[in-house]
């Protein structure tokens, strides 16, 4: 369980995205865009699209940085704000869970 | 390069046919029923204004069989009045009215791409038996086409094929790429490289009959090893690693960039556009999935990153890309996980 209060996003319905040997590639084709993202915002993105629930992505970036779960929530906020600034993500309406 | 579909219709029905997301099975009755199975003559014209515009002197007529056209030989002496040469792509099974047309066509202004299965495929004879003949009567104006869509494949019967009807001494060789839809059959890049072994093979073995290949799009370079590009130079190969929009102007005036991304986007054939601007278009649009090929490795290959090779078929690369719709609630500074 998350400690509330919570912002919500999504992915951008029009993304599509490929896994290649040493990044992962992101396609915004109404839009034109690409972008490619490397190391742990990849392996964050592949946990997002397989569904892991936000609790068990933070355990496995833990072991995976060999950190504490404060530093593996801090990588996932980065990413989170790079994603959103960028339009890979965005905020959903109202404080929802989904 | 651009090619004028001109039939929707087709008198056969390959197993690795590209069209089959725009002109395909469950398309053909909503064609027919909209009445456009065939471009109206009316329309052939701004067809060859187009090609004027882009300033190109061939015009390529492509299907279905673009040859079971009603007023396919209209058509041809149309071009003809105006100045261009004649390339059909074909599968050699023509009406007499059209196979006439052709082969009284200068053969340095005429070529007649006919694309030949093995001749044990699904058929009892007949079918081959229509090609060499119209291909025999083409001589010269004929090339050879062959389309690789599974790795058990044995072109060899393609020399016997040149040597006796005095076709070009060249085979147009083919690997067949998936259209968006995956409805067709096609090589997975995973057979790329049993494909590559006996391409080289071939190659050999045809040039030892003074018969040189020619690759199509959709070849890369990494399924060849070195030894294998060494046979292909010897053999004289036309190698290309490419993939390019290739502009197909479908009956109701849309141009593809190709028949496989027809799903993708198309674009209107207007009195002023031309092939350059259109082809611009296509680029600008599909440039983000170049990073990738077909392939992981693709986006770092040393081929790919010097331009010398496109990562193969956009339409295979683009079926690589998936859409994962997720959401998530990300916890504030200082919220807990627990």
């Amino acid at each position: 369980m998350i400690g509330d209060p919570m912002p919500a996003y999504r992915c951008s319905p029009s993304i599509t995205w490929v896994k290649d040997s040493d990044q992962t590639i992101l396609v915004e084709e109404e839009k034109g865009q690409s972008w490619s993202i490397h190391g742990v915002e990849a392996v964050i993105w592949d946990l997002l699209t397989l569904h892991y629930s936000l609790g068990r992505i933070v355990r496995f970036l833990s072991v995976l940085l060999n950190g504490s779960k404060d530093e593996a929530i801090e990588s996932l906020l980065v990413a989170i704000q790079r994603w959103e600034e960028a339009g890979i993500i965005c905020a959903m309406k109202g404080n929802g869970r989904g | 390069m651009a090619n004028l579909v001109i039939s929707a219709v087709c008198n056969q029905d390959c197993a690795y046919c590209f069209t089959v997301d725009h002109l395909g099975r469950g398309h053909r009755d909503s064609i027919a029923e909209a009445g456009q199975s065939f471009l109206p003559v009316s329309s052939f014209q701004e067809r060859l204004d187009f090609l004027d515009r882009s300033n190109m002197d061939r015009v390529r007529l492509l299907g279905g069989e673009p040859t079971l056209h009603p007023q396919f030989v209209e058509l041809v002496e149309r071009a003809r009045a105006a100045g261009k040469k004649i390339v059909v792509f074909s599968n050699g099974l023509m009406p007499p009215d059209a196979l006439e047309c052709l082969e009284a066509l200068p053969p340095q202004e005429c070529t007649v791409l006919v694309n030949v299965n093995e001749p044990d495929t699904g058929n009892d004879g007949r079918v081959y038996t229509r090609q060499l003949e119209a291909i025999r009567r083409l001589g010269e104006r004929a090339l050879p086409g062959f389309n690789i869509y599974r790795t058990d494949f044995h072109p060899e019967f393609l020399l016997g094929l040149i040597a006796d009807t005095g076709s070009k001494p060249t085979v147009r060789l083919s690997m067949a790429q998936p259209c968006l839809s995956g409805a067709n059959q096609y090589i997975h890049p995973n057979q790329y490289r049993a494909v590559a072994v006996k391409v080289a093979r071939f190659a050999r073995i045809a040039a030892d009959d003074g018969v040189s290949l020619d690759f199509d799009c959709g070849f890369v370079r990494c399924m060849f090893s070195d030894a294998d590009m060494e046979t292909l130079q010897e053999a004289q190969t036309d190698v290309g690693w490419r993939c390019n929009p290739i502009l197909d102007v479908d009956i109701e005036g849309n141009v593809l960039y190709c028949f496989p991304l027809a799903r993708l986007m198309s674009l209107p054939l207007t009195p002023k556009t031309d092939a350059r601007a259109l082809r611009s278009e296509f680029e600008a649009r599909t440039r983000p999935y170049r990073q990738a090929g077909v392939y992981p490795e693709c986006s770092t290959c040393p081929f790919k990153v010097a331009g010398a090779c496109s990562g193969g078929c956009l339409a295979t690369t683009i079926r690589r890309f998936r859409h994962t719709p997720f959401s998530l609630d990300v916890p504030r500074k200082g919220g807990e996980v627990v």
